[in-house]
């Protein structure tokens, strides 16, 4: 079989190759910031876990079978002097490769302990600077430059989470999302503290609608995308290009085959309805609503990538929904907790 | 149809009554599946005015033709717990005022049933149907076409999909060119970086075709077997826009030699927004095809239907969403197929304007 690629099929094959490329270099691209060397260490650590992992698993392997060898030799009986010689070797070896066993074992522990330290400390970078994205929804006008930075950023990050914990909301800790409390023996600076508190958060609603308005649009955009790409190959089929896998245009083109997100997690609201209905908003005593789910949905939804945003376009719009009744019902908190009103 | 003495047997004959029955059984079939509450349904109406550089498909003489063109397809999709029930119909018709002989349609009709076993394992089913047909002449095609596939994921976001096909084709105007097709395919997908995917697939073939002849130095041979095994791979990246590229190598090894061939193929797909409102969408697919006897032209067609050639396909549409669901389409395509008989190409040119409405 003789096979003489013409140039114009070795130029595909170079297309190929670079939009490989271009893939794996948006995602290092996407690394290129103040978060970049703590993401670098950590990837760094992560392979070398890698690696002993693996020596780990060899070494394993060879003392099975060192053991396996002893057992032979110590069924064989009489012993001959260089029988007894093997044997004494062997089980020298085996000593020696469990010590050394012992000592990747506990390199491995630090090494993990360490990873842990890392991917903390990145975590908690992250909550920073997502923090920090969403005030700048405050400052930043509508269309700017910085405004659509602030949401590109926002979703990068909350990949990120996503990549390194495993999990990617929430940060209400530091949006101070906790449930805020007024009572009637609060002095003006309690109420005035509190209501700044209150402040907070609502903007930190006010910007997660904004982010998620953000992935609704990229959604009905890949949507489209889609859609279009799959009516030009369906009127091609038409025409008789050959359909040698119909699966497999299917899976291109509609990528979502598997129903469930991966994590396994399900995106729909098990806790009950937390609009103003369910508020308890008589003054003085007043308790702001409950962020505890919210934030880990709409922070898996942030994080998910846009091949796998057209098919949440329902959950995205139902968060949104949530988060502006949440939003109202804060707004509500904070004009009742008005000492004026 | 390009040939004129293929033209020429034509006789004016609506669709014939056994092609009538299987239309209306496939549609007894699916019948009940479509009259079910299912949950998504799609439809598109496609209308479109166009001129073809080369009617008949000649490889000489190109004979150029306006023509009219509707369109309307439907899909349904519903989840039933961890099954997934699919159907989708197809029907195209492609007219022209001055040359009514050429006046076709196509029909499509297909379903699927996907069922996820486990988190890790999902099947599907799928069976299809579709024709061509002259409304004017006896001529045109059937294929049935049933697969089976296994999708698993495999640790580090890999997949691996399995599927096996059975793929039966009858033409109307000479069963000399009934074929069967079995073929079995494995599929390696994963993604790479935050926007891309690449896939590996493999793919071995059998083709029967049991009353074909081939004359060739005063000797004919009855009846042709195919063996075709095929490597491919491909990357689809979603930044900034959708593009898709592939490469696939074909070794098709034939009981006839001189049907006998290596085919390099290479494709891309892209979708981009060029404004707000406007995309642009293209396909292009560059095939080197060597047969292992090159100097043997054959005097007789080895396929009897010119469109179903395979070559050099690019397509380019420049789409304007009038409305969310209306859009205005100016497509341009440059064929370079092989006509009906082997080694020789025709040359063909469509531009057309599309009114779309899903």
């Amino acid at each position: 079989m003789q096979f003489h690629p013409p140039q114009r099929v070795f130029a595909s094959f170079l297309l190929l190759v670079a939009m490989f490329t271009v893939a794996r270099s948006q995602e290092l691209a996407a690394t290129k910031d103040s978060l970049a060397p703590l993401i670098q260490t950590l990837e760094q650590k992560i392979s070398r876990k890698k690696s002993l992992e693996k020596q780990r698993d060899r070494w394993l392997q060879r003392l099975e079978q060192k053991s396996a060898e002893i057992t032979q030799q110590k069924k064989k009986r009489p012993r001959n002097p260089l029988q007894a010689r093997q044997l004494e070797h062997l089980l020298q070896e085996t000593q020696q490769l469990s010590a050394e066993l012992q000592k990747l074992q506990s390199r491995l522990r630090r090494l993990d302990d360490s990873i842990q330290v890392v991917a903390r400390t990145l975590v908690r970078q992250i909550d920073k600077e997502l923090i920090a994205s969403f005030r700048h929804f405050r400052t930043a006008r509508k269309a700017s430059p910085a405004y659509r930075q602030a949401l590109q950023q926002i979703g990068r990050l909350y990949q990120l989470r996503m990549s390194y914990q495993g999990y990617a909301g929430p940060s209400f800790h530091l949006a101070r999302l906790l449930p805020v409390h007024f009572d009637s023996l609060d002095t003006p600076e309690d109420r005035k503290r509190k209501r700044s508190i209150l402040q907070d958060q609502l903007d930190y609603l006010h910007s997660l609608e904004t982010a998620l308005q953000e992935k609704e649009r990229q959604a009905r955009e890949w949507a489209r995308l889609y859609r279009l790409s799959g009516n030009l190959l369906k009127d091609l089929q038409f025409q008789e290009i050959q359909d040698e896998a119909m699966a497999k245009t299917d899976e291109m083109i509609a990528p979502n085959r598997w129903r469930q997100p991966e994590s396994g997690r399900t995106l729909s609201f098990q806790t009950p309805d937390q609009t103003a209905s369910g508020l308890s908003v008589g003054w003085p005593h007043l308790t702001t609503p409950d962020f505890s789910t919210l934030p880990a949905h709409a922070g898996y939804i942030l994080a998910l990538p846009p091949d796998k945003l057209p098919r949440q376009l329902p959950e995205i719009q139902k968060l949104i929904r949530r988060v502006r009744a949440l939003a109202d019902s804060l707004q509500l908190l904070i004009s009742r907790s008005d000492p004026q009103n | 149809m390009g040939h004129a003495s293929q033209i020429e047997r034509r006789y004016a004959v609506k669709l014939s009554a056994r092609s009538a029955a299987i239309l209306l059984a496939m549609f007894v079939f699916f019948r009940p599946a479509i009259s079910m509450p299912l949950s998504e349904q799609n439809g598109r109406i496609q209308v479109s005015v166009g001129y073809d550089s080369n009617l008949y498909e000649d490889p000489q003489s190109p004979f150029a033709a306006p023509f009219l063109r509707l369109q309307y397809d439907r899909s349904w999709h519903k989840k039933i717990r961890s099954l997934s029930p699919a159907f989708q119909l197809g029907v195209w018709t492609s007219l022209y005022p001055q040359y009514t002989q050429e006046n076709k349609i196509f029909l499509h009709l297909s379903g699927s049933i996907d069922r996820q076993w486990t988190n890790r394992w999902s099947t599907r089913l799928t069976v299809l149907a579709r024709s061509k047909y002259f409304l004017a002449a006896r001529a045109g095609y059937r294929e049935g076409k049933a697969a089976l596939f296994s999708l698993h994921r495999l640790p580090h976001q890999w997949q691996i999909e399995h599927s096996i096909l059975l793929d039966l084709w009858r033409f109307e105007q000479n069963a000399r060119y009934n074929f069967n097709l079995a073929e079995y395919s494995l599929v390696l997908l994963k993604p790479v970086g935050a926007y891309g995917k690449m896939w590996i697939r493999f793919s071995a073939s059998r083709g029967w075709f049991p009353a074909f002849a081939w004359a060739a130095s005063g000797h004919v041979t009855v009846g042709q077997k195919n063996r075709t095994v095929l490597a491919e791979t491909g990357v689809r990246i979603l930044s900034p826009g959708l593009f898709t590229v592939a490469v696939q190598l074909a070794n098709n090894t034939s009981s006839i030699p001189a049907l006998s061939f290596v085919q390099w193929s290479s494709q891309l797909t892209a979708v981009w927004k060029i404004r707000p409102r406007w995309y642009l969408r293209s396909f292009f697919q560059y095939i080197t095809k060597r047969y292992s006897v090159p100097a043997e032209t054959g005097s007789e067609p080895f396929q009897p239907d010119p469109e179903l050639g395979e070559g050099n396909r690019f397509t380019l549409d420049a789409v304007w969403l009038l409305r969310n669901s209306l859009s205005l389409v100016l497509r341009f395509q440059n064929l370079h197929l092989e006509s009906v008989f082997r080694n020789r190409y025709y040359q063909k040119r469509l531009f057309e304007i599309l009114l779309e409405w899903q």
